[in-house]
């Protein structure tokens, strides 16, 4: 069982790049992380249960089960992370209840396309919408505000840049998930689209890595 | 198809990094936007500050000069009729002689009054002599039967520009009015010493002392110490309250010499 283990990682050598992108920001969040910030634990746990989602999907993978409702399963669990994530950071009541009817009708909506054997478009999509849509709030909220000293000392800012270049990166290939994920893809094409959501995680958790890193100096960064 | 995803992918995450990138610039500039703002306000209180202080000390000039000049003038005048009237009163009504020299006494009284608070309004010792000396004249004045105050100094005191002398002055002057007034305190030691790029006074006392916070919520209460904050805050100088109820203060002031030193000996107390 392990030397398929290990074939499949030499096989597919950017999904061992990929699970073992999902460490660095678990370790930078243990050690480097300001463990003060609510928001900062939120993506810690969502990040060590992503880890745990890797690990089974590639168990399953190595027993040759199908593994595909796990991602499917795990955008419940990115909407949750998220939604608490940014629900906790921000101060206005208003933005705060947007978050969370978002979160609850993004997931009453999902469990409408769920999918076992196939990437849900509708899952995987809405739950990138979701997620561009808090981030590019955040953002607007953070210019309207104006309560950041040195936006670059932020942690939220580099999430949020994380999520958005994840979404903006991810979403048109979910959306099409039916004609480029789908067990009937050409293999070349699957796995060409499916490497560029790897690399598009891989990103993301670079920059998960480096707000978990700044986040040391968020008490003394506001204005 | 699958090019049509690419491209548009592609297109996306441009924009996506072009969002990101306009944010983190507009934010950083807004930020500097506000910094220069704020400074500017800043610089605009302080000028404002400046120029009421310095109105202040105008009025007290004008206010000192007009009791020196004109009422003072008029009291001697006014003693010298009494004299006249004495002289007069002595031959023709030898009965109204002690009414004459109460009077005399009430006048001179007065003229004393007059000139004490002329010259306390204008600390002529300070323009003329600088800040020791006209500590030292202030804690001579300021020590009585009851109470001790007590000039220490360096040797080697540099010229301080004369806002800062005054500032200084103003401070101590008022510190020490606190001292002995709200403080029931019986010794206050005046501690002047100069500091590499600056000068520290510290005023310390055994009075019975006072809560900070307490005195700085009270709006009518903490004018005083305000005011200290207020003058310190135009020479971008610093206080420490070094405070507690039941037990002595001691106040530090720090203040930054701007001007090339140039030392004047001085006797230490």
């Amino acid at each position: 069982m392990l030397e398929r283990f290990f074939h499949l990682y030499l096989e597919h050598p950017l999904e061992l790049t990929h699970d073992l992108a999902t460490v660095i920001p678990i370790v930078v969040g243990l050690f480097y992380a300001n463990p003060k910030r609510k928001e900062i634990r939120f993506l810690l746990i969502y990040f060590v249960f992503l880890f745990f989602r890797n690990l089974i999907s590639n168990i399953y993978a190595t027993y040759r089960i199908n593994n595909i409702f796990l991602y499917n399963f795990f955008n419940f669990i990115e909407i949750i992370g998220f939604g608490l994530t940014y629900y906790f950071n921000i101060n206005k009541s208003n933005f705060k209840f947007y978050i969370l009817i978002g979160s609850i009708l993004v997931i009453i909506i999902n469990v409408f396309f769920w999918e076992t054997n196939e990437f849900s478009a509708g899952i995987l999509t809405l739950t990138r919408i979701f997620g561009l849509s808090i981030a590019l709030f955040y953002f607007v909220e953070l210019l309207a505000e104006m309560k950041v000293k040195n936006i670059l000392k932020h942690s939220l800012f580099w999430v949020s840049s994380g999520i958005i270049i994840h979404s903006t990166g991810t979403i048109l290939i979910f959306l099409f998930s039916k004609i480029i994920l789908s067990t009937r893809a050409a293999p070349d094409i699957f796995f060409a689209y499916w490497n560029f959501i790897l690399i598009m995680y891989i990103v993301f958790c670079l920059f998960v890595s480096v707000g978990f890193w700044v986040s040391k100096y968020d008490e003394d960064n506001y204005a | 198809m699958k090019l049509y995803i690419a491209v548009g992918t592609a297109v996306l995450l441009v924009m996506a990094i072009f969002i990101i990138v306009f944010v983190a610039y507009y934010q950083q500039k807004q930020i500097r936007q506000q910094l220069i703002l704020k400074e500017w306000q800043e610089k605009y209180r302080k000028g404002l500050l400046a120029a009421t202080l310095q109105a202040q000390e105008h009025e007290r000039r004008r206010i000192a000069q007009d009791l020196h000049d004109e009422i003072g003038t008029m009291l001697s005048v006014t003693k010298l009729s009494l004299n006249q009237l004495g002289r007069t009163v002595e031959h023709n009504d030898p009965g109204s002689t002690v009414l004459v020299q109460k009077t005399r006494s009430l006048l001179d009284e007065t003229i004393a009054n007059v000139r004490r608070i002329s010259r306390d309004l204008v600390p002529t010792t300070l323009e003329r002599f600088g800040l020791v000396s006209a500590l030292e004249e202030l804690a001579e004045k300021a020590s009585n039967g009851e109470v001790h105050v007590e000039l220490s100094c360096s040797d080697k005191m540099p010229t301080l520009l004369p806002q800062l002398d005054l500032t200084l002055f103003r401070i101590a002057q008022e510190l020490i009015n606190n001292a002995i007034k709200h403080a029931n305190a019986e010794n206050i030691i005046i501690d002047l010493h100069c500091q590499p790029n600056g000068v520290l006074l510290s005023v310390i006392d055994d009075g019975r002392g006072f809560d900070l916070d307490e005195i700085l919520k009270d709006k009518k209460r903490g004018l005083g110490l305000r005011n200290i904050e207020s003058r310190l805050n135009v020479i971008d100088g610093h206080v420490t309250f070094d405070v507690e109820e039941g037990r002595g203060s001691r106040i530090h002031i720090q203040v930054k010499n701007l001007k090339p030193e140039v030392e004047v000996e001085v006797e230490a107390v």
